[in-house]
């Protein structure tokens, strides 16, 4: 291969973070769209996290700025620095529960600029916090990362960005992988089914992701 | 005529009379009193000046070249006027000089004990048997070294300070005077190509007290409207206990941040506008709620914590094969569980949210440690998967508490 086109190629400034999904095996999915805004959703251990953190771990490798906003302050450096997210890259903001200040705080990253990929974590969140997010919100952030390379991701249980979101991933668990004899199993992974609600008719697609432990 | 001043203070008596003066040693100042002659007289009339100013304690010296005067001033108490260099100060010893101690031995050997032995020694002979050195220490002992001074300029301060008739007590009318110290500091560190690490505000309060607040920048910057809304953000978030009296503002000036952008490299955020924007969030989440996760090397549960200093720089990064590992999510705050035992393994868990049959489990996983410290932890975990697919990390307490830790997600 040409070492110039292998250069270029290796620092190809993209549309959308396509390593993101191919991480994970998801390439047929495309990636996350730079400029836009993507709702990861599912249940509990569907694997949204799991998700998130492959987004922070190509970002940061890059050597782009992130920050994740933790509204619940649920976020686990141990499990994004095994994903690979460089650490000294990322910016992490807990909000203690209260959803408005993760909202102040995520419209004022995004207008701050220059971020490479801006996660918001909504996961834990009550239906009632859920249901009471003004609509604007999401059209206020859509129009601040217009034309910007920053993805912003948002990870809950049901989706709430709607039409203002560009890329929307249904994630649902599969069975978990234990191993060992009765008694004395080992928890080793989860199977993920993902499948893309919006844009529709991209396929579905199932991966196991194996859990890192000490022990 | 260059007049040299040897006293303890010799600095500042130098820049009583002009501020062009260079100081050779912290006690030993030169300046060039013929180019003060229409201002303050004659250079002797200078130099007595001096001598008077000093309490006629100083040892002052007038002489064509400057480092004829530094030798007489060192070498002659009271006021001394050098008019011929090599044959007044030919008495003098070569210790005197600033020689090392070999060449030292050298003359000595040679039996040259004096700068007039020196000045009087051939110059071709004395550098081809010592070199340069040699051959400088002649010249000065002939008085032959004519160059100019090095001018000695103290170091800038970048601090101001307003004393004020009557105390205010808000914070609106204190920006307005801390905005106009800023405005003239920045200006000035941007003048002298500089830019402030630190900002301290020092406000002297009602009660004479004094109450400091220090800003520590990431990055450097010299942009007065960012350091001022900083400030605000800062003074709102601990605003002083008192009315204010005075205000002081004072910056540390270093080098500016000069970052060789690649036309590969990714965008990150402009360093005076991301601290801006965190310093609002701070003011939003609380100080110790924003910053970079950083691992802790501990076997402890949740082995990290949240730095507050941050450095948002686009850089090549080593590039490792990236995979996927399944993430964790902590539940803060912790939930308390009611678990139900069947054969010592978790059967059924409830908890605030969580309720179901445990399908399959893993444990207990025992760990302790920090027992000498005052926070020790001693705790059995499982990892247990409900009916319902959901997977969760519970632990037991050694008084039989149990709560969930997290989920696998």
């Amino acid at each position: 291969m040409n070492p110039l086109a292998a250069f270029n190629a290796a620092f190809e400034v993209s549309p959308a973070l396509r390593e993101t999904l191919e991480v994970i095996g998801l390439e047929q999915i495309g990636g996350f769209p730079r400029g836009a805004i993507t709702e990861i959703i599912g249940p509990e251990s569907s694997g949204r996290t799991t998700v998130a953190n492959s987004l922070l771990a190509v970002a940061t490798s890059r050597g782009e700025t992130c920050c994740i906003v933790d509204t619940s302050e649920a976020f686990d450096p141990v499990s994004a620095a095994q994903a690979g997210a460089v650490l000294t890259q990322l910016i992490w903001i807990r909000c203690g529960g209260n959803v408005e200040h993760a909202f102040k705080a995520v419209d004022l990253i995004l207008h701050a600029g220059g971020f490479g990929a801006v996660v918001l974590d909504l996961a834990r969140i009550g239906e009632r916090a859920a249901n009471r997010i003004p609509i604007s919100y999401w059209y206020r952030f859509r129009r601040a990362i217009e034309n910007t390379p920053t993805v912003l991701a948002l990870v809950e249980r049901n989706a709430l960005a709607r039409s203002c979101a560009a890329l929307m991933l249904d994630l649902k668990r599969d069975a978990a992988n234990w191993r060992g004899a009765p008694g004395f199993e080992l928890f080793r992974g989860i199977g993920i089914g993902v499948a893309p609600r919006k844009p529709a008719g991209r396929g579905r697609a199932s991966i196991d992701v194996p859990v890192y432990s000490s022990r | 005529m260059f007049l040299c001043i040897r006293h303890d203070e010799a600095a500042a008596l130098a820049a009583l009379f002009t501020p062009w003066h260079e100081l050779a040693s912290p006690d030993t100042a030169i300046f060039d009193a013929a180019r003060l002659e229409r201002l303050l007289g004659s250079a002797e009339q200078i130099a007595q000046a001096v001598w008077e100013q000093s309490g006629r304690r100083a040892s002052v010296a007038l002489a064509a070249i400057p480092d004829a005067a530094v030798l007489a001033a060192r070498n002659f108490a009271g006021i001394s006027i050098i008019r011929d260099a090599a044959g007044e100060l030919a008495d003098l010893g070569l210790d005197r000089l600033p020689i090392e101690p070999d060449l030292l031995d050298t003359f000595d050997a040679w039996g040259v004990r004096t700068l007039g032995d020196l000045a009087a020694l051939p110059e071709n002979g004395l550098a081809g048997r010592l070199g340069d050195r040699a051959l400088a220490l002649q010249r000065l002992a002939r008085g032959a070294i004519h160059r100019p001074l090095q001018i000695h300029k103290p170091p800038e301060v970048y601090e101001d300070s307003i004393a004020l008739d009557h105390p205010i007590e808000l914070l609106e009318p204190l920006l307005f005077l801390i905005a106009r110290i800023l405005n003239e500091q920045c200006a000035r560190l941007m003048a002298h190509g500089l830019a402030a690490s630190e900002v301290r505000v020092t406000l002297t309060l009602e009660d004479r007290s004094e109450y400091v607040r220090t800003l520590r920048l990431p990055a450097p910057m010299r942009d007065s409207r960012a350091l001022l809304k900083l400030l605000q953000l800062d003074l709102e978030a601990h605003p002083p206990q008192a009315a204010m009296a005075a205000v002081l503002v004072a910056l540390n000036p270093v080098e500016p941040r000069r970052v060789q952008h690649g036309l590969f490299l990714p965008q990150t955020p402009a360093p005076d506008r991301l601290e801006l924007t965190l310093a609002r969030i701070r003011g939003l989440v609380g100080e110790r709620n924003v910053g970079v996760p950083e691992l802790l090397d501990t076997h402890r549960p949740a082995p990290f914590h949240l730095c507050g200093r941050h450095a948002a720089s686009a850089a090549f990064v080593c590039r490792p094969k990236l995979a996927p590992q399944m993430a964790f999510r902590y539940f803060q705050p912790l939930l308390a569980a009611k678990v139900e035992l069947h054969n010592n393994r978790p059967a059924r868990l409830t908890a605030p949210g969580i309720y179901g049959r445990v399908v399959t489990s893993a444990g207990p996983w025992r760990t302790s440690g920090d027992w000498w410290t005052l926070t020790p932890w001693n705790r059995d975990e499982w990892d247990v998967a409900l009916n319902d697919g959901a997977l969760y990390r519970i632990y037991a307490e050694p008084d039989g508490r149990w709560h969930v830790e997290g989920v696998y997600d």
